[in-house]
């Protein structure tokens, strides 16, 4: 009778362990979730226009993989990288300090545009230094390599659902094999308490608020990196920071000879080196230059050093070129920086004439494409869309994550040399034309997807009317393709000028 | 004689209920950590650093800098400075000199943390191959 009773006991036991193994185990995805994303980074160095891709990193230690993408015109030759952790942390974890290279590796670029990649390892989360050295300069990039973590709710609902799991096998094993009736309402009274815990750890768990983030709104360091809940809060959730200074240092610059900028970058506050540039529409620095004729440089300076920034160009004409920089400090937004300064070129071995004026709207030839240019409404203060049609088929890439960059420039006085003119113009614009995402992508498609286009369009509100520059930036084949034009914006028809009689216009 | 010790067993149990939810709220409210000094341990090209920072807390701490090279040798130095920044304030504040105490070891006795936040410490080692510096990022508490 007792062995016909325990048989029954263990059998509703295996079905109810089986019916809990089938029915209540969700995968823990959490735990496999990507812990971060890729990090373009644009980078003038030398002579080369590289973008360099930090893929992103599913464990630590592990594997880094670093592609380095070329356009046309980008030398062969090869490429050293170097990687440093620079993260400042609380313990001694027997791993090389702080600031020594722990990773190198050389990086073979062929002359055929396209990607190229090696590996490299990280052995710890937190901040980290990729040098990329071409032999006479270095690019240091920052990033941070993020670890897997989980709120403290999120702890407490996992050991809370996972005690409770076990209480409740326990429990089952009692009543089955305990001859008492009482032993097995222990475990269950335990598993009510863990359930309680869990249920609470998981509905507390969407109310957490995110702790500062490490690398975008405070200075990484391995610890905070690895334990973001640990450190405390700062007392505030401004994480803002002061404004910029940009200092332009120029090697003798003459035209025709390649011209090295030097870009120190100052605390508008305290003074000190600016080191905590993000990566920002995939690049640290976007550098804006402009020749007397109206030639437009996009450039990415490298990181030298600790606010100090390079980069060098051929400046092919005498005059006075303008110079603007748009930058994003940790835990701010970005800002424009324009040079008081700018650059001066002596003449030079060059004997470059200067570009003609460019169109206006309608269609041109630049590289060999056929550009048509269109415009909606072209009055001050009202939002224009400017259409560009680039070619015949949808073989765009994203340059800098964007199927299209326009920058305004403007309104320009009327006989002074574009470089000038643009100096001293009211407005720089940098207008983006948003490549489509698939829903549910992960990550925006970079340079090596050649699907977007022909159309491109761009909107933005002309605050003044006169005259601007415009250039039109697209990636095609690997290779810039950089459009001018120029546009007379009109003044609103209804303003209300003020200088109408009465402050009101009749119209 | 049997309710005795019963009432006995569930007074037991009851003072083991009652201490091991006082452990438990102690264990949670315990207020870790605020107090001990923080080494933060950090390199450049050249040299390890282990900053201490007696008190992380407002108002005026010592600070020992110990350097040694990439091998762990002890190095001496022409000066070490520490100069204290909030960067998100936009306050810098006086730079102070830390005084050798040792190989390899230098001490300010007093850097001034006037207000809780996120600090930033930088150290300037000034050696042989010119100035090296690191930043030491510290969150002080009010």
């Amino acid at each position: 009778m007792r062995t016909y009773r325990n048989g029954v006991r263990v059998f509703a036991v295996l079905m109810a362990v089986v019916a809990l193994l089938a029915f209540g185990s969700q995968p823990a995805l959490a735990d496999g979730a990507p812990m971060g994303q890729d990090v373009h980074v644009a980078q003038t160095l030398g002579t080369r226009e590289l973008s360099v891709v930090l893929r992103r990193v599913d464990e630590v230690p592990g594997p880094l993989r670093v592609d380095v993408l070329t356009h046309v015109g980008t030398a062969a030759g090869t490429l050293t990288l170097r990687l440093t952790p620079t993260g400042v942390s609380v313990g001694t974890d027997g791993l090389p300090p702080a600031g020594s290279v722990v990773g190198e590796g050389e990086l073979v670029l062929g002359a055929v545009p396209g990607s190229y990649g090696i590996t490299l390892r990280v052995d710890r989360p937190g901040p980290w230094e990729l040098a990329v050295d071409d032999g006479q300069r270095i690019g240091r990039i920052p990033f941070v390599v993020p670890a897997p973590v989980r709120s403290p709710p999120d702890v407490v609902a996992y050991a809370g659902f996972s005690a409770a799991g076990g209480l409740l096998l326990l429990a089952l094993g009692l009543a089955v094999w305990s001859r008492r009736w009482w032993p097995p309402l222990v475990p269950a009274c335990g598993m009510i308490a863990a359930l309680a815990v869990g249920v609470t750890g998981a509905s507390l768990s969407p109310l957490t608020p995110l702790p500062p983030q490490p690398g975008l709104q405070i200075d990484a360091t391995a610890d905070n990196v690895a334990a973001p809940y640990a450190g405390g809060r700062p007392p505030t959730t401004d994480y803002s920071r002061p404004p910029v200074n940009m200092l332009v240092r120029a090697s003798k610059a003459s035209a025709g000879r390649p011209v090295d900028l030097d870009l120190l970058l100052s605390d508008g506050s305290t003074g000190r080196p600016v080191d905590d540039l993000l990566v920002r529409d995939n690049a640290l620095i976007h550098l804006l230059v402009v020749s007397p004729s109206g030639r437009l440089w996009h450039l990415h300076p490298v990181r030298y050093g600790p606010g100090h920034y390079q980069v060098s160009l051929v400046a092919a004409e005498p005059g006075h070129y303008a110079i603007s920089a748009e930058l994003a400090r940790r835990g701010g937004g970005v800002q424009l920086i324009r040079s008081a300064t700018g650059l001066d070129v002596g003449e030079g071995l060059s004997t470059v004439t200067a570009l003609p004026v460019p169109g206006g709207l309608g269609a041109r030839n630049v590289d060999g494409i056929r550009v048509d240019l269109t415009a909606s409404t072209l009055s001050a203060g009202t939002a224009s869309t400017i259409t560009a049609k680039v070619g015949e088929t949808a073989d765009l890439q994203p340059w800098l994550g964007m199927v299209g960059h326009l920058i305004v420039v403007g309104p320009l006085s009327g006989s002074a040399p574009v470089g000038t003119a643009a100096e001293s113009a009211p407005i720089w614009g940098h207008v983006h034309a948003m490549a489509a995402t698939p829903r549910g992508a992960v990550s925006r498609p970079d340079e090596t997807v050649a699907a977007f286009g022909p159309v491109v369009r761009f909107t933005h509100t002309f605050l003044e009317p006169g005259r601007y520059r415009l250039w039109l930036q697209v990636e095609r084949n690997y290779s810039l393709v950089t459009v001018p034009a120029v546009l007379d914006i009109t003044a609103p028809r209804d303003s209300t000028a003020p200088e109408t009689e009465g402050g009101r216009s009749s119209s | 004689m049997t309710s005795v010790a019963g009432g006995r067993r569930r007074t037991l149990w009851t003072a083991v209920c009652a201490a091991v939810l006082a452990g438990a709220a102690l264990w949670l409210f315990w207020p870790w950590g605020d107090t001990g000094p923080a080494v933060l341990s950090n390199g450049t090209a050249h040299y390890r650093i282990r900053l201490t920072v007696d008190a992380s807390r407002t108002g005026a701490s010592p600070v020992t800098v110990e350097v040694a090279d990439l091998q762990g040798r002890p190095v001496t130095l022409r000066k070490v400075t520490v100069e204290p920044v909030m960067t998100t304030m936009g306050h810098a504040y006086e730079p102070v000199d830390a005084v050798a105490a040792g190989p390899g070891r230098y001490r300010a006795e007093s850097l001034s943390l006037r207000m809780g936040g996120a600090w930033e410490l930088n150290v300037l080692l000034h050696g042989p191959t010119g100035v090296e510096q690191a930043a030491f990022p510290l969150l002080v508490t009010g």
